[in-house]
Parts: C-alpha cells; sequence; structure tokens
C-alpha cells in the first residue's frame, strides 16, 4: 500500500510543478496570448484613387456594388442551431440553399449557376470567419429577399463593396489597366511590407506602419496605370482592433482608424483624342483590310492589329495612346468569366490585353531614315568617296550594288544571285535626288549607299556603327521610360550585337558575322532594327523640337488625398463645429523630363524637314517625278485622304513601309511618323513650333502612304480644324440604347433603330 | 497480509453510536470544500457573457445543485448499509451492470462519436459512470476472497482480470478510451495492494501491450481517439488546440487570477468543454495558483483521507474497496489536471466533485459513501 502513497505524493509533486511552471514562471507570455486572443481585427477596404484625365474628366472611378456573402462560421453555428451537425448534411443544406439563392439571382437577371456559388464559396483563400463573396453587382432588391428569409438563409448576408468603375467604359484601357484579386506570388512580393518579427518564423508579421498591407483576396493594379501607380492608387485600409464574446459580439473597441483614400492620378492624356484616336484607329485598320494588294500573288492585308501615339513634342506629354485589339477593364470588375478569358486568350484575338504602343516591337523601316541622314552628316559621310553631298541631286537607278561585293558588270541576275543588289520598293527609278527628295520620295537606294559607306569606310574616319549611335542618341531602340508597365526596349543591332548574339546562341542566331548588306539594312530601318511606337513617336517628337529628346510622361500629378488629422490615440480631429480637420498635401507634380539635347546641324536638320514636308506637299503633276508619299493622304479626298490646310498647319512625316517576317508569307506593316504644325519658307507655308506628333504602325496593311498616312491625315485635320469631338461618356451612351431598346421592344413596327454616330460604336 | 494491517490499533473496538459518529468528518469536509468550488466554476463556465440587462444562465448550477443533492443520497444510503453484509449483493451488481453496458450499446444515445448515454429528459445517464463503483465492489470482493491464502495466485489474478476485463471491453465498444482508462487504474491499484508478485505485473503488462497494439493496428480505435491520444506528442496536431487554450487560461490566470466570471479565455469560449474535461483551465485562469493550488491540496487531503481509511480497514474487502476509490480519485484529478496542463493525453475524463455532470458527480459521491461506510464499519 506504500506504492500507492508514494505514487500519489510523486504525482501531486508534479502536478504542483507544472502549475508552478504555468502561472508563474510562463505567465506573462501566456497572458499576452490570452489578450491577442480576444482580439479580433477588423479591415475595411480603403477606396483606390482615382484616375482622371489632363482636364479633369474622371476615367476611373469607384462605385458601390452589393454583393453577397456567406459566413461559414455563421453559417456552420445556425446549422448546428437547427439540429444538423452531421457535415453530409450541413452540405446538403447549403446546396439547398444555394440552388434556391442561384434561381434569385437567375430571376434578378444575374444568370447563375449552383456551381458558381459553390466555387466561389470554396475558395481556399479564405478564413472559416471571414464573409465570403459568392455573387457581385446584384440586384438591390436581393437585400430584402435575403433579409424577409434569416432562417432559409443562414450566415448570407447582402452587403456593399466598392469596386471599379469606368466611365467611358472600354477606352484608354491599355492605358488604364485593370485590378484583380493579389495573387500568390504578387503577396510575397509585397512581403517587404511586413515587418518580420523573428526572421525564423514568416507567418509571425506585423503590418509595416507606413506601408499599405496587403492580404490574400485584396484588390491589386494588374496593368497599365493601375499597375504601375499601384502604391499610389491603394488606399491605406482602415483597421479596427476589437474584444469580442463567445458570440463574437463586440465587447470593446481597443483602437480604431479610419480608411484613407488613394492618391488620385493625373493623366496627360485628353479623353475626347484619345476616343477619337481608338476609333480612327479601328477605322483605318478596317479600311485596310479592304484593300487588295497590287499583285495578287502577294499576302493579303489582314490588318490584325495597330498602335498610334500622339504626344506633345514641346515636353514630352502623351496625349493620346491607342492600341487594337481591345479589351474591357469592366470584364475584370467582379473576375473574367471562363468566356471572356478564353475569347482574351484564343490566338485569332491577337492579344486584346497587349500594350502595342509600349510592349509590342516592329521594324522602323523608311521612318528610320531621317536619322542615318543625321548620322551621315555628323560622322561626315556625305562626300565621302562614292557618296555625294547632301545637296548634289543624283539619280536613282532603283537598285545599289554593294561595293564591298566588287562585281565587275551591272549584271542583274548575278548581283541578285551574290545577293549584292539592294532594290528599292518596286524596283522605282529616281532623277533628281538629293537628302530632301530622298525622303520626300523615299528612296532606299540613297540610304543603301550612306549605311555601306559607314560599313567600308576606315574606321578612324568614320565609326562602322554611326547610324546606330544617332538613332539611339533619339532613343530608338531603347526603354522611354514612360510611367507604364511592360514597356519593351527593342533593338539596335550592331556588329559586336551580332556576334554576341551567336555565340551565346549559336542555334537561334546561325550568322555572327556582320556585313555591308547588315549595315545597308539598318539605313532604311530594317535588318532587325526593332522600335516600340511610342519611341518612334519620341524620336520624332525629337526631329520636330530640334533635338530634345524627353522621357515621355504620361502622368502629370499624383494628388493625396486630404486626410482627416488623427490624434496620438487614433481619434479624428474636430473643431468647433465638430467638423474633422483636414489636412492637404501638395500634388506631386511631373516636370517634363529631358534625357539629352542632341546638337542637330542646322543645315542637315533644315533639309530633313524639306524633306519631311515634302512627304505630304510635293505633288506628283508639278514635277516629272513621283511626289511625296503621303501627297495623296493630306490632298486628295477622293483617294481616301483628306483636304488639309497644309499652308496654315503644314504636316512634315514620313510614311514607312515595314516587311515582316521573310517578306512573302505576310503583308506589310504601314506606318507613319508626323508633326505640325511645322513649316518652313521653302514651302511657302506658316513657320510655327510643332504641337503635336504622331505615329502610327498598322500591322500588315500594305504601304504607308495607303493606310497609315490616310489616319493620321484625319487625326491632324480635327486637331487643326479644333473639331475633336467631346467623348461621351459610356451613361450618355447607355441613355441613348436604353430609349432606342425600348422603342424596338415596345412597337416592332418602328424598325431597327439608329445608333449614334459619335463615339457610340466602340 | 499482516503489513496490511499494521495501523489497526483499535482493531478490538466495538461499533458504538449511530453512523454519523462513526464515519469521517474531514472526508465531510473536504469534499464540501470541493463541491462548493466546483459549483462556483462551474457557474462561472456556463452562465455565459452577461451584459446589461442580460440573465445569468443558472440552468448548469441548478442541476448540479440537484445532481449533487441525489448524490448525496445515493452516497448517504451506500455507506448506511454494512458493506460486509451487502458483499452477496455483489455479483447481482456486476451482472446488472453488464446488462446495462450492453445495453447502451444497443439503445445508447450517440454522442461525440461515442454510444455511452441514455438520454432522459432531464438528463443523460452513462452506465459507464455507475459501473465504477461495481468495479471496485467486485474486485475487491474477488481479490480480498483469493489472498486468503498465502500468496496471491497467477490464475486468481487473470480471473480478476477477466471479470474487470468484461466491463471494460464493452465500455471500449462504446468506445470510450478515458473511462477504460480509470478502470485500469482501479484494477492496477486493487491488484498491487492485494499483493500481486513483480514478475505476475510484468506478464500482465506484456499482454496489456499487446492488446493496445492490436486495437490500434486492429482498427479498433477511432482515428479521432487515436488523433486526441497523439496530440499529445505531437505538438502541430489540430487536437492539439483544446490543450494550448487550456494552458493559455492557466496561464493568464497568473498567481491570483483574473477573478471569477473574469476570464477572457473562459467568456471567449476559447477552451473547448470547459464545463466538464477541461473545468480546471476556468479555476486556473479565474483563480490562478492560489485557486489550484487550493484545489490540489483539497484534492491530497482527500486521497490520505481515504489511504488513512484503507490502513484503518477492518478487513481486506473493506480495505481494498477504499483502495479502488483512492486509485480511481488519484487517477482521474492526476489525468483531468495533468490534460488541463499539458501533461497528458486529451482523454474525456471529468475531474471528481468538480466537473458538470450527473452520471460522474453521483458516482463519486457513491464511491465516498463507499468509504465511509467502510471507515463506519471498521470496527468489529
Amino acid at each position: 500500500m506504500r506504492i500507492l502513497g508514494v505514487v500519489a505524493v510523486s504525482l501531486f509533486v508534479a502536478l504542483f510543478g507544472r502549475l508552478w511552471y504555468l502561472q508563474a514562471l510562463q505567465s506573462e507570455q501566456l497572458q499576452e496570448v490570452a489578450t491577442l486572443n480576444i482580439q479580433e481585427t477588423i479591415r475595411t477596404q480603403a477606396p483606390r484613387g482615382r484616375v482622371l484625365d489632363v482636364n479633369g474628366n474622371v476615367l476611373v472611378d469607384n462605385r458601390l456594388s452589393t454583393i453577397v456573402t456567406v459566413n461559414p462560421e455563421d453559417l456552420r453555428v445556425a446549422l448546428v442551431d437547427q439540429g444538423i451537425r452531421s457535415s453530409d448534411d450541413q452540405a446538403e443544406f447549403r446546396r439547398e440553399m444555394f440552388t434556391e439563392l442561384a434561381r434569385e439571382l437567375s430571376g434578378s437577371g444575374q444568370l447563375t449557376k449552383l456551381a458558381d456559388l459553390e466555387r466561389a464559396f470554396n475558395d481556399p483563400s479564405f478564413r472559416q470567419f471571414e464573409d465570403i463573396p459568392v455573387a457581385r453587382d446584384v440586384d438591390e432588391e436581393l437585400l430584402i429577399f435575403i433579409g424577409e428569409r434569416p432562417n432559409s438563409f443562414p450566415g448570407v448576408r447582402v452587403e456593399q463593396d466598392l469596386v471599379r468603375e469606368y466611365p467611358y467604359g472600354a477606352r484608354a484601357a491599355h492605358i488604364l489597366g485593370y485590378v484583380g484579386s493579389i495573387t500568390g506570388a504578387e503577396l510575397e512580393a509585397k512581403a517587404d511590407r511586413w515587418t518580420l518579427v523573428d526572421p525564423e518564423d514568416p507567418e509571425n508579421r506585423l503590418p509595416d506602419p507606413f506601408g499599405k498591407p496587403y492580404r490574400s483576396n485584396d484588390e491589386i493594379g494588374k496593368e497599365g496605370i493601375e499597375r504601375f501607380f499601384e502604391d499610389d492608387l491603394r488606399g491605406i485600409p482602415g483597421t479596427q482592433v476589437i474584444e469580442v464574446d463567445n458570440f463574437g459580439n463586440l465587447v470593446e473597441v481597443i483602437s480604431s482608424e479610419a480608411p484613407q483614400r488613394g492618391s488620385d492620378i493625373v493623366l496627360t492624356i485628353d479623353i475626347d483624342l484619345q476616343v477619337e484616336l481608338e476609333e480612327e484607329l479601328k477605322r483605318a485598320l478596317d479600311r485596310a483590310r479592304e484593300a487588295v494588294p497590287p499583285d495578287p500573288e502577294d499576302p493579303p492585308f489582314t490588318a490584325p492589329a495597330g498602335a498610334a501615339v500622339i504626344m506633345d513634342p514641346r515636353n514630352g506629354s502623351v496625349l493620346a495612346m491607342a492600341s487594337y485589339p481591345t479589351f474591357d477593364p469592366g470584364d475584370f470588375i467582379d473576375g473574367l468569366s471562363f468566356d471572356q478569358k478564353a475569347a482574351l486568350d484564343d490566338p485569332t484575338a491577337h492579344q486584346p490585353l497587349l500594350n502595342r504602343a509600349v510592349a509590342e516591337i516592329y521594324p522602323a523601316a523608311s521612318t528610320f531614315k531621317p536619322f542615318t541622314a543625321i548620322a551621315a552628316e555628323v560622322y561626315n559621310v556625305f562626300g565621302w568617296d562614292f557618296v555625294e553631298e547632301w545637296d548634289v541631286p543624283t539619280s536613282d537607278p532603283g537598285y545599289w550594288d554593294l561595293k564591298s561585293c566588287g562585281l565587275e558588270s551591272d549584271d542583274r541576275e548575278t548581283a541578285l544571285a551574290l545577293g549584292c543588289r539592294k532594290r528599292n520598293a518596286g524596283d522605282a527609278t529616281m532623277e533628281g535626288v538629293d537628302l530632301e527628295h530622298s525622303i520626300a520620295f523615299s528612296s532606299d537606294t540613297y540610304y543603301y549607299k550612306l549605311g555601306e559607306a559607314f560599313w567600308i569606310a576606315p574606321n578612324d574616319e568614320i565609326p562602322d556603327d554611326g547610324i546606330q549611335q544617332i538613332a539611339s542618341q533619339f532613343g530608338l531602340g531603347a526603354s522611354t521610360g514612360i510611367q507604364l508597365p511592360g514597356e519593351k526596349s527593342g533593338l539596335m543591332p550592331t556588329a559586336q550585337l551580332k556576334q554576341q548574339r551567336h555565340e551565346d546562341n549559336p542555334e537561334a542566331f546561325p550568322f555572327g558575322d556582320w556585313y555591308s548588306g547588315d549595315n545597308a539594312n539598318i539605313a532604311i530601318g530594317q535588318g532587325d532594327v526593332a522600335i516600340t511606337p511610342l519611341q518612334l513617336t519620341n524620336a520624332y517628337a525629337a526631329l520636330a523640337n530640334g533635338g530634345t529628346v524627353f522621357s515621355p510622361n504620361i502622368v502629370s500629378e499624383i494628388r493625396p488625398p486630404e486626410r482627416v488629422q488623427l490624434d496620438e490615440n487614433g481619434v479624428i480631429v474636430r473643431d468647433e463645429d465638430d467638423e474633422p480637420i483636414m489636412i492637404e498635401f501638395e500634388p506631386i507634380e511631373f516636370a517634363p523630363r529631358v534625357v539629352r539635347e542632341i546638337d542637330i546641324p542646322a543645315d542637315i536638320e533644315a533639309a530633313i524637314l524639306d524633306g519631311l514636308l515634302g512627304v505630304t506637299m510635293l505633288e506628283k503633276t508639278l514635277i516629272d517625278r513621283p511626289g511625296g508619299t503621303a501627297y495623296n493622304a493630306f490632298n486628295e479626298p477622293e483617294e481616301g485622304g483628306v483636304d488639309f490646310d497644309l499652308i496654315n498647319w503644314p504636316v512634315a512625316g514620313k510614311t514607312g513601309t515595314a516587311q515582316v517576317g521573310n517578306g512573302t508569307d505576310r503583308a506589310d506593316n504601314a506606318m507613319f511618323a508626323g508633326f505640325g504644325p511645322s513649316g518652313t519658307t521653302n514651302w511657302g507655308t506658316a513657320v510655327s513650333e510643332p504641337e503635336y506628333v504622331m505615329v502610327t504602325i498598322l500591322e500588315e496593311s500594305g504601304f504607308g502612304s495607303k493606310s497609315a498616312a490616310p489616319f493620321v491625315a484625319r487625326m491632324f485635320d480635327l486637331i487643326a480644324t479644333d473639331e475633336v469631338p467631346k467623348a461621351l461618356r459610356q451613361e450618355e451612351i447607355d441613355e441613348f440604347y436604353g430609349v432606342t431598346n425600348i422603342g424596338e421592344i415596345g412597337d416592332p413596327e418602328q424598325g431597327p433603330a439608329e445608333a449614334p454616330v459619335e463615339g457610340a460604336d466602340g | 497480509m499482516t503489513a496490511l494491517r499494521a495501523g489497526t490499533a483499535d482493531f478490538d473496538r466495538k461499533e458504538e453510536g449511530p453512523l454519523w459518529i462513526r464515519i469521517d468528518i474531514s472526508v465531510i469536509l473536504l469534499s464540501i470544500g470541493l463541491l462548493a468550488m466546483g459549483l462556483v466554476v462551474v457557474y462561472s463556465a456556463t452562465r455565459g457573457v452577461l451584459r446589461e440587462g442580460d440573465v445569468p444562465d443558472r440552468s448548469f448550477l441548478d442541476r448540479q445543485i440537484i445532481f449533487i443533492v441525489v448524490g448525496l443520497v445515493a452516497g448517504g444510503i451506500t455507506a448506511a448499509v454494512d458493506y460486509r453484509k451487502a458483499r452477496a449483493l455483489v455479483p447481482v451488481l456486476y451482472g446488472f451492470s453488464v446488462i446495462l453496458l450492453v445495453a447502451v450499446l444497443l439503445f445508447g444515445t450517440e454522442r461525440n462519436g461515442a454510444r455511452s448515454w441514455f438520454s432522459t429528459g432531464f438528463a443523460d445517464f452513462q452506465p459507464s459512470e455507475l459501473a465504477k463503483p461495481v468495479m471496485i465492489l467486485v474486485l475487491a470482493a474477488w481479490f480480498s476472497t483469493v489472498q486468503s491464502r498465502e500468496r496471491l495466485e497467477f490464475v486468481n489474478v487473470m480471473i480478476g482480470l477477466a471479470i474487470a476485463g468484461l466491463l471494460s471491453g464493452l465500455v471500449l465498444l462504446q468506445p470510450d478510451f478515458g473511462t477504460v482508462m480509470v478502470y485500469g487504474a482501479i484494477v492496477a491499484g486493487i491488484v498491487i495492494v492485494a499483493g500481486v508478485s513483480v514478475r505476475h505485473v510484468l506478464i500482465v503488462l506484456g499482454l496489456l501491450v499487446a492488446a493496445v497494439w492490436a486495437m490500434v493496428t486492429g482498427g479498433f480505435l477511432r482515428q479521432t481517439q487515436l488523433n486526441r491520444f497523439t496530440a499529445f506528442a505531437d505538438p502541430a496536431s489540430a487536437s492539439r488546440y483544446n490543450v494550448n487554450q487550456a494552458e493559455i487560461a492557466i496561464g493568464n490566470g497568473g498567481m491570483t487570477g483574473t477573478g471569477l466570471f473574469e476570464g477572457t479565455q473562459n467568456n471567449s469560449s476559447l477552451v473547448p468543454e470547459k464545463e466538464t474535461d477541461f473545468i480546471f483551465s476556468v479555476v486556473g485562469e479565474e483563480l490562478g495558483f492560489v485557486g489550484g493550488a487550493t484545489l490540489l491540496v483539497l484534492f491530497g487531503l482527500l486521497l490520505m483521507r481515504i489511504w488513512r481509511i484503507a490502513h484503518l480497514a477492518e478487513n481486506d474487502f473493506g480495505r481494498l474497496i477504499a483502495v479502488g476509490v483512492f486509485s480511481m480519485f488519484l487517477f482521474q484529478a492526476f489525468q483531468s489536471v495533468g490534460m488541463n496542463m499539458g501533461m497528458m493525453p486529451v482523454t474525456g475524463i471529468p475531474l471528481p466533485l468538480i466537473s458538470a455532470g450527473g452520471s460522474s458527480m453521483i458516482t463519486n459521491l457513491i464511491c465516498l459513501g463507499l468509504v465511509q461506510n467502510v471507515h463506519a464499519h471498521r470496527l468489529r
């Protein structure tokens, strides 16, 4: 029996020891945990900042959306109270409840399936105590329906949530971008917003007091301005730390911080011009598609995609930027539906999400020639050996046989077979070609000659990569630094780069040597020269303003919101009238960002400007030579152009017709780069400082002169005559259609309603 | 066996006076202390969170008072009838228990995955609880019979184990592992005091290990029970939550406690089953080390008194009854308090005289009645 006594004593000693350990030694730590245990942190979503255009029109706003949420814990507790205990029975109840809910949602006009609700409910990113949104943007009537039937819909709530609103619908979609739920990777990337208490324990982290902490299922900018200015647009979520009792009821508010709106972003974009640019881009592609290639053997003009940019050359502000095909950022508000996602991913849709103005690269083609000419003057190529001075008219036989081939004869077949003959488009021959006219008629031969001279001249006289150096100074083949995500840098190929690429990856780049022909191709902007439409716009802006290269701005300022003043306890400070005292913040302005000033020799600058003006003004019938390549576009309405007042609003420009692929399976890209109002006394026009520069690239749309130039002409015409129409908001468009639709349904006799003319067919 | 009788100084004295004079008054006082403490913490655990105008929930308290009254009556009756004369009743009680345990398997109500209860309107009745005193009586009767010879033979040990095994087996079928562990403690205490040899202990232990191994691998135990059991060793397991929260509660109490009704862990219901299995967490949180230690001291003194009663018992039957009750209280108190503090695995064992629950309360008071009976009849 003594054994039992010994056992009993030792067990009691153990219990006392443990009790002492927990209540005396560990007590402090455990008391802390106990305090945290009864606290709950409630977060309230803060409105994102808005996005405005240069005139203060709101492009992205917030609106209230009615959502249906289900709280799994409330549902479970309610079911247990009703005596539904087993998980199978609970799932069965939930299925019936969701079926009823889906029926009600579908009845209110929002087609919803049981599976949709189940999928939303089972989203693993939510915790047991959180309200899970299962349906968004529902009819507000549902609030009454659910509210009247708490027993049929336990744990279900109808709440209001802030979502993005786009007053202009799908306009400027590529610039604005869109928002969506934060992904695991994005959450990880934002992890530096947390302070880790213990590096070994990543779960134990505190929100950075100066950051805007994220958690799963938060909204984050995915593309465009929404993404680039995420840190500014995002508001600071409000937090309320409360003590709760065992029913989850509020006992005491421990601390409370109100949500704070994010900053507004003001763009340099003019929405009226933007809408018109988008419309005209679409129309230009539609027209290009209708055109038939001159040779029926040639690939058709499929014109699937394109981009256009309008910039102010005086300060580098982007006024409008369009990319086609496009998308509707509103589709992302509730998450893409399966069909919407499939449509965006469809290869025949040509990547609607891609902002081709900054994120697609194209050959520069003939639009590159002015930069080759500047390089030739800077490095004294004019007058060297076989190259005439720039003001000496020469004869263009329609081809250039590369000197480095050392051909004895002028035999066409031999030269072609050896790859030594570089030809004009359509083998066109011209007389009296000096620099000015080489630009106006777009003589390739003139530039092949310059290109080869750069390569074969002794290096101590002329650098091999002189053309590339000058083009790079104009910002071609490098990122511009615009405030948009996903910008591509393009490529400015050189002998060293070609060799390097070959050595790094011989399979993809089988040739490492650089030949005269490569340099000749560079001179006309082909041969791997890859630029984005924005780069070309920016380079032409520098031509227009006399050599100032900007880093373009698409944002003019960030406007932080007024904020309530809080005292050290987090309580709002109020004045004697009990109104909160607001603190205003200075907006952050984006001044023009000059990258460099290029010293363009004055005589060559004037000759190039005259040549660019000749592109639009040189009438074929006046001289015994081809006219300016964009003459029709700016002068002949019956040829698809406009009747443009070039004397008072002169346009300097350059067409481009870029060969893509091997030049036989796909039609050429049509390009135009130009600026205005510009002019010289030589052309008898007004002389003024250019205010607009515009570039467009239309994929697989044929000749720049036929499809791209008329598009630019139409845009410049609207600008010059001050007839850019006011952009319509989506609600204005809907209002129009809403009225006509009722008429249609109500009175079938009336016939189909007419669509509004402007801005409604987007 | 002579050693067992060493403390019986008043061996030859005759019984005199009424029963209430002959019983051990300190057992009564200690029990009242524990019962009072139990009522207070059960009320605290079940009254609900009160705000202005709310009426506290007294239903658990009221039922607990009724259970105690019923238990005291049952215990009083148990104490009054001389156990030596009632010895013949033991096989009848045993048979009755077996029938009840079979019946509960057939007609009982399932709760928390175990078919252990008969549902009645007022309170659920748990036959395996009432089988505890029967277990004590039947084992005490058997071993006091067979140990009258010089040494305990192995076959008799095995027969005793078989008697206990039948009850345990039926309870395992429910399955209620916690109660079987209490049975095991009763068996162990009685067998040890009855004088089983070390060799026999080893053989029995070997058989037991084999049986447990067979149960675990044979799928006899349900996964939830295995989980609860292994949670003790695996701090990451989900079942560990209860223990963690109980430990936090006890730590939160500190030296003097948060004060009655003021425990945040208690009020937030963070500790599951806080009015029954995890009642000690409420004691620890609201009454602190002072309260927890007081409870342990009360239990310790009560056990000392029962130990003394075993010592003074008039015969081996009575002694083994007291030993059985002693073992049961010791094990349940240690297991329940230890589980609350993370020292023992999570099993559904109530803290005697404290936890809410009718069957357990009545059983414990009957057991104390048995002990008083032995004490009251310690003289020839």
